[in-house]
């Protein structure tokens, strides 16, 4: 299959190993594009693809639209404040709107370590959801564990001890 | 001896699993359920899907060179999800 990095309309636009997907508040589809290290919206008329985040390089730098930078960035999902909450290499990042982006919570290292903003870690955070209260539940794949992220960057552990098993508990 | 383990999973088999028939689907990654049922599924072959509750599947965005499909992709009982 052929991968690839282009902004264009249909099937002329390339992707690199897509990941995760969503719909934002304006009803455009928001692509986690894994392999380019960036997050993509593709519009809801005309399937027109463009950059929301992410240059292309692998990179942890906060900013806006193209100085921002992602690595293996893997699933995305919608907050109600219509942010972008993003499952990053070991950190969960948060896109407005705007293209603005900024780390909510993790320290960049694998490890696993409850805490508020950076001093938690993860390690591989992969599939993300919403409970009931807004917060952000993470598939933190490496440590085998469930983990809750407020919106205020507090992170705690709601099941799984950092050990594989099969036990329900 | 019958573990911990064992019997939690014994106990936890109660899903019903069934398959949609969707030629061309090839590996997906990610999936989002629209309100009007409509499924949007990005693959491992690059490309964004939209599959509508009448399973037509129409690729919106992404590019897949034809001739590397494979034809275990497209076959009901062979597809897999994978990684």
């Amino acid at each position: 299959m052929t991968g690839g990095f282009l902004d264009a309309k249909g099937t002329r636009a390339h992707f690199n190993d897509p990941a995760g997907l969503t719909v934002d508040r304006a009803g455009s589809v928001v692509v986690v594009d894994c392999g380019n290290h960036t997050i993509c919206t593709v519009s809801k008329a005309g399937a027109i693809v463009s950059m929301l985040a992410g240059n292309g390089e692998a990179g942890s730098a906060d900013g806006q639209g193209v100085d921002a930078t992602l690595k293996d960035p893997c699933d995305v999902v919608l907050a109600s404040s219509s942010d972008l909450l993003v499952s990053n290499a070991h950190v969960i990042r948060v896109v407005t709107p705007g293209g603005v982006m900024r780390t909510l919570a993790g320290s960049g290292q694998a490890d696993f370590v409850n805490g508020q903003g950076p001093a938690a870690c993860f390690n591989q955070p992969a599939g993300l959801a919403l409970d009931t209260h807004g917060s952000l539940l993470m598939a933190d794949s490496g440590n085998h564990a469930i983990r809750r992220v407020t919106m205020a960057g507090t992170v705690s552990t709601v099941a799984g001890n950092g050990e594989p098993g099969f036990a329900n508990g | 001896m019958e573990g911990a383990s064992e019997r939690a999973r014994a106990r936890g088999l109660e899903a019903v699993v069934t398959t949609n028939t969707i030629p061309g689907m090839g590996h997906p990654n990610g999936i989002f359920v629209l309100a009007d049922g409509t499924r949007l599924a990005v693959t491992e072959e690059h490309t964004l899907l939209q599959i509508p509750p009448s399973g037509r599947l129409a690729t919106i965005t992404g590019y897949v060179k034809k001739d590397e499909d494979t034809e275990e992709d497209r076959t009901r009982r062979k597809m897999r999800l994978t990684r």
